[in-house]
């Protein structure tokens, strides 16, 4: 009992969740409600489906009917990365841009002339990865 | 176990798509009600009780008392059920849609290859085939290889279905519509639609599979460049609404005469669908939500002559079938998506202050007293728009080939990306002359290069029928 009293005191002690309303609670039950429907139907499907993992075949990874050569974790190319690093840039200053578009009606001129400074720095980053070969898939 | 399901599954398939539409049914009309009575009653009225009876049990607990005063009463119960109703509701949207979809797909598909396409399962046009392939998934054994993940081989479907769900938080359904409207509501979706990736990469990494593998790697390299156009051909909505909210952004494309209750002129407003306004900036933005959705002719990560299935290669049963329902759960997405970011979402442009204002005088005069109903047709007219695109998609899908891989990155980074820079800074340059005209000039031109690529895309057909066909 006592350290029941402990916890709950340490719990209490915590600063109780903030009262005001919030518009996110909904994002936190459609994740619920999603996962929770993913996995009501997984279990149903559970409790119906055959399962006869004994024959010798089956579990081997698929390979157009050879069998597999080495392990299912081979190395991909290393253009993947390329475009994943070209990818953050564009999506940060996407990022940006947002912003600069919501308030860009009642700005102007000003903030228009200064986005362009800002796209023309990275068109010169854009255009040295094309000559650069990293949009290339070859 | 599994033999009852089969012989059940084999001798009376009309039984079990009978139960399975009552399960769904019965999830909405009893969940619903429970809720609801969950909200009106057990809040109110039964949880103060319990907490006044409570009182004297817990006045030796001091520590139980606070935990209990300071997490658990104070939470706001009757909104947080009337968002779980909610989000059922949506639920039941997102998993009921792919059954009519992907009979639509195949009954399209069949109509543009002149055959028939399902017919048997079901009364009328095979109707019910999608919920009796549903049924078979669900009784089909779960195949993990050796060698896999279990656990993320698991977790890669439920992430899928997960995020696709959740991104229906924003879509305005009808002007009041809305699960919720937040105020960054555009941003909100480009975020959570990106965590769908996510789900896509670990079944792939998770198979033990090279294809799954590849496939994988492959579906992220292309979501993540057409993830760039996507945003980019969005910023232009976003420069003319000046809002990120999804129904500040309806409201700034629904023109017309807006009267107040009793019918009196409030204010009259020019506001058209930014697809007229901005034709490039929707094509581009619904080229790279067919990309997003892995849909022909960008669906490479699925490739099946080269990769097989690529990421979902070694699915089985029910987690393969999760793929298949967030792949047109995303299409739905877009499709929702782009007709409230280009086609007005749920209003009539002109027309909306008339529509609006003969509306409540209907309702008024069949239901006096009733005021809920007047915004329903707003739903009506953004399905309407949202079928569609929905139809387009598939159009597209049964028309065009598959894209090689180099082609459909060159297509993204080298031609996608300069077009919706050049939009971005041709628009930018055009609201900067706003009072001189400069949309009117902006809309023109972007139709009249429309025109051009469609004169120039359709006039490649010069030769439709081989000179021996017509003898």
């Amino acid at each position: 009992m006592n350290r029941l009293h402990a916890i709950t005191d340490m719990v209490a002690a915590a600063d109780p969740p903030s009262l005001e309303v919030n518009d996110y609670t909904i994002v936190v039950l459609f994740l619920a409600l999603g996962a929770g429907f993913a996995i009501f139907n997984l279990l149903l499907a559970y409790l119906v489906h055959p399962s006869k993992p004994s024959e010798k075949d089956k579990l081997v990874a698929y390979e157009c009917g050879e069998a597999p050569i080495g392990t299912g974790f081979v190395q991909f190319n290393m253009r993947f990365y390329v475009y994943a690093l070209v990818f953050v840039i564009f999506d940060v200053e996407v990022v940006f841009i947002f912003p600069w578009a919501v308030v860009f009606n009642q700005m102007g001129l000003f903030a228009f002339i200064e986005m362009m400074i800002f796209i023309g720095i990275l068109l010169i980053g854009y255009a040295y990865a094309w000559r650069k070969g990293a949009l290339e898939w070859t | 176990m599994f033999q009852f399901g089969t012989r059940i599954a084999a001798r009376h398939d009309k039984l079990i798509i009978a139960l399975v539409l009552l399960n769904v049914a019965g999830a909405l009309f009893t969940l619903q009600p429970i809720l609801l009575a969950l909200r009106q009653y057990v809040v109110p009225q039964v949880m103060p009780t319990i907490r006044r009876l409570l009182d004297p049990v817990l006045a030796g607990m001091p520590g139980l008392k606070a935990f209990l005063d300071g997490w658990v009463w104070v939470w706001p119960w009757e909104r947080i059920i009337t968002e779980l109703m909610v989000a059922l509701i949506v639920l039941h949207f997102f998993a009921l849609s792919p059954v009519l979809l992907i009979w639509l797909e195949r009954k399209i598909s069949g109509r543009m290859q002149s055959r028939l396409g399902p017919m048997h399962v079901g009364a009328w046009h095979g109707w019910l085939q999608t919920l009796a392939d549903g049924i078979k998934l669900i009784l089909k054994e779960d195949v993990i290889p050796t060698g896999a993940d279990r656990l993320l081989h698991t977790i890669g479907p439920i992430l899928v279905v997960m995020t696709a769900v959740t991104a229906f938080v924003v879509i305005p359904f009808g002007n009041e519509l809305i699960p919720r409207d937040f105020n960054i509501g555009l941003l909100y979706i480009l975020a959570i639609t990106s965590v769908g990736i996510f789900g896509i990469v670990i079944a792939g990494w998770a198979s033990n599979n090279k294809y799954s593998l590849l496939g994988g790697m492959r579906s992220a390299a292309q979501l993540v460049s057409y993830e760039i156009p996507r945003a980019l051909a969005i910023v232009g909505v976003i420069m003319l609404a000046g809002t990120l909210q999804m129904s500040e952004i309806v409201r700034a494309q629904s023109g017309g005469v807006v009267t107040d209750a009793v019918g009196g002129l409030r204010e009259i407003r020019l506001a058209l669908p930014y697809l007229l306004i901005q034709p490039i900036a929707f094509v581009l933005f619904f080229i790279a939500s067919v990309a997003e959705t892995n849909r022909v002719p960008f669906d490479l990560p699925e490739a099946e002559s080269e990769l097989v299935a690529g990421f979902h290669t070694e699915y089985s049963g029910m987690k393969f079938a999760f793929f298949f329902m967030a792949e047109y759960g995303n299409m739905l997405l877009f499709s929702c998506l782009a007709t409230a970011l280009f086609l007005g979402g749920g209003s009539v442009p002109f027309i909306e202050g008339h529509l609006q204002y003969a509306t409540q005088w209907l309702f008024g005069a069949l239901l006096p007293g009733v005021t809920c109903l007047n915004g329903f047709w707003h739903f009506g007219i953004f399905m309407v728009k949202t079928y569609v695109l929905v139809f387009v998609f598939i159009w597209i899908r049964w028309t065009y080939p598959r894209m090689r891989v180099d082609r459909l990155m060159d297509f993204s980074w080298k031609i996608l990306v300069p077009w919706t820079f050049a939009n971005l800074v041709f628009l930018g340059l055009a609201m900067v002359f706003r009072e001189r005209g400069g949309l009117w000039i902006f809309a023109v031109v972007n139709w009249m290069i429309v025109i051009v690529i469609l004169k120039k895309a359709l006039g490649s057909k010069k030769n439709p029928v081989p000179a021996a066909a017509q003898a």
